[in-house]
């Protein structure tokens, strides 16, 4: 038997063998399972291609903003710190305070969130920063400054002094008649140390006449701020700080800074030796030892332990955990623990708190009373100052090193104050 | 396989009408049922030896085909398809039988039948041979020999190369000449 032969006989074989299937109830049977079962309808692949190719541009075109704001928000190798008066740069009151306060990122942005060291002067030691006062003397040195670029035809937009407890700032703009967007400023302030740190460490040293050192900052464009800047300070042997900008905002796009680097460098020697030579008459600067510096605003991990402990207080309660609660109260307030809990859990279910409530709560605002003046986390900026009750000033007042307030914003937008006093480990505690 | 086709369309057109599954926007799927269930149910009983199991299985295989109709259309050989995914699917319901039977047993149970068994009383010879084939040689036999499939089809279902499926059936082939030689 030969291979076909033997392949007709199987299949013959298997024909005859196969079991018969009645259609009819195979049909009903599938009929009945299909009941309610839809067809998966897929995009046929031409569009199933398109989809595809849609959502993969979309992943890229996602991809590249993220990498695009990555990059634009990374630190540079050389951003610039912008040396500005803090009250100019945040209270813009007139056209030249509103240039002025554009400088104020650049200054604040590369200091966060670093607690400040005590030799970064000028920040002031306390919040909220005084008001810049109006100064013919200023304003003469002014417009000497601007009388040496004729071609500039720069006016004198801010001339004032700005009176901190420790000593006394000079300040003032110019502008570029007309521009609006660009300006030249400078302040002029003592120092005990030299160049700050912070700029001094990015700042290549320069020559100028008169001066013990000098340092010019350069970013052509500091990434994020939208400016265009050169500084350049300046320190004399007799502690005076000559602190020059020269910048253009975004806006003013395709214009230069008004005074290049070479003219910076013209502009802080002709302050130099107009203020070394005493041929301007000025206000007095010198440093005041009655105030000791030793921190700029409240070092973080002050700030932090007080937010952290204020935060668990409230979620504590919002969440109903006596013991964790009673956990954060000073030793001297444990025996009335239970009273203190149970007021605080009932002022806070008044307040219209619940848990669902407690990821909507508004920012801690923590302040410390120190040298007449209050402190605050550098992350929560105030321009004015925190509305603290009476009765918590007052405690405040009568141990400023050890105690601290909270101030969180509850539900109903009253302001919870909580206070807080500093343990032996150096741990902070509630005060009820 | 083409004669397969034509025998199935001749006795769709004798049998024609009998199946309407809900929901149908088109008659493709029925004329398809109506032209392969039962090949599909007569191989996959020659390779599980179970005719219940494997009317449940070839059910399964289409309630599948139903739900991906849109994609079974494109594809190059849908019979093949469905022939492959009849086997997986045989295999799957023979595992869980078993593991049912097991827990039926420890449970002291007994199964009950659902469906009227459908009837198959093959030659003893014929029983026999299928019993003593590997499970691999059986079902190339009843691929190539039942449903008219070509070694490549049959390599395709089978998910081996077309050496491997030449080799199952020269020894499936062997076995059958010595059934025919004593019959």
């Amino acid at each position: 038997m030969d291979k076909s032969e033997l392949d007709d006989g199987a299949r013959r074989v298997f024909r005859r063998n196969a079991p018969v299937l009645e259609r009819t109830t195979f049909c009903a049977d599938l009929q009945a399972k299909l009941v309610g079962r839809k067809r998966l309808h897929r995009p046929r692949p031409r569009r199933r291609l398109l989809a595809w190719a849609c959502a993969a541009l979309l992943l890229v075109a996602a991809l590249s903003v993220g990498i695009f704001e990555l990059a634009t928000h990374l630190p540079g190798p050389a951003t610039i710190i912008m040396i500005t008066d803090q009250t100019a740069a945040q209270e813009p009151t007139s056209s030249s305070a509103s240039t002025s306060a554009s400088t104020a990122p650049a200054a604040t942005t590369t200091t966060f969130p670093k607690p400040l060291p005590p030799s970064a002067w000028p920040y002031p030691d306390y919040s909220p920063v005084p008001e810049p006062v109006p100064s013919a003397q200023v304003q003469a040195l002014a417009e000497l400054v601007a009388a040496h670029f004729p071609s500039l035809e720069l006016q004198v937009d801010t001339a004032a002094e700005i009176h901190y407890p420790s000593n006394t700032i000079l300040l003032f703009d110019l502008s570029p008649r007309g521009s609006g967007q660009a300006f030249v400023s400078a302040t002029i302030f003592k120092s005990d140390q030299g160049i700050p740190h912070p700029q001094k460490d990015q700042a290549f040293e320069v020559e100028i006449p008169g001066a013990a050192e000098a340092g010019l900052i350069e970013r052509a464009k500091p990434s994020g701020s939208g400016y265009d800047s050169f500084q350049l300070l300046a320190w004399m042997p007799d502690g005076t700080v000559v602190n020059a900008t020269s910048t253009r905002t975004a806006k003013s796009r395709g214009a230069e800074p008004p005074l290049d680097q070479e003219g910076l460098k013209e502009m802080v020697t002709y302050l130099v030796g107009l203020i070394a030579g005493k041929e301007v008459s000025l206000p007095d600067i010198s440093l005041s030892t009655s105030t000791t510096l030793a921190w700029t605003y409240l070092p973080h991990e002050i700030a932090n332990a007080c937010w952290g402990i204020a935060g668990n207080a409230v979620s504590y309660v919002a969440y109903g955990k006596k013991a964790q609660f009673e956990a954060l109260l000073v030793p001297e307030a444990q025996s009335q623990a239970d009273a203190v809990y149970q007021a605080e859990r009932e002022r806070f279910q008044t307040s219209g708190m619940s848990a669902d409530h407690y990821s909507s709560l508004y920012a801690v605002v923590i302040v410390q009373w120190k040298n007449g003046a209050y402190l605050t986390d550098l992350g929560y900026f105030t321009q004015t100052k925190p509305p603290v009750p009476q009765e918590i000033d007052q405690w405040l007042e009568e141990d400023p090193i050890d105690r601290a307030a909270a101030g969180v914003t509850m539900w109903d937008k009253t302001v919870r104050w909580l206070r807080l006093e500093v343990q032996a480990d150096e741990s902070w505690l509630l005060v009820p | 396989m083409v004669r397969l086709l034509k025998e199935a369309e001749t006795q769709a057109q004798k049998t024609g009408g009998q199946f309407a599954p809900p929901e149908s926007g088109n008659g493709s799927f029925e004329s398809f049922v109506d032209l392969h269930c039962e090949r599909l149910v007569q191989c996959l009983t020659m390779i599980v030896l179970d005719p219940d199991l494997a009317r449940d299985a070839a059910q399964e295989a289409f309630i599948r085909l139903y739900l991906h109709w849109d994609d079974v259309g494109n594809l190059r050989d849908p019979v093949a398809w469905l022939f492959k995914v009849g086997i997986n699917r045989s295999k799957d319901i023979r595992r869980r039988a078993v593991r049912s039977a097991r827990l039926l047993q420890r449970l002291s149970l007994a199964a009950t039948e659902k469906h009227d068994p459908l009837p198959w009383h093959p030659e003893t010879s014929f029983l026999e041979l299928l019993r003593d084939l590997p499970a691999r040689q059986r079902a190339a036999a009843a691929l190539y020999y039942l449903a008219d499939f070509s070694v490549s089809e049959i390599a395709q279902v089978m998910h081996v190369s077309e050496g491997s499926v030449n080799r199952h059936l020269f020894r499936a082939r062997e076995r059958v000449r010595k059934m025919l030689e004593v019959t």
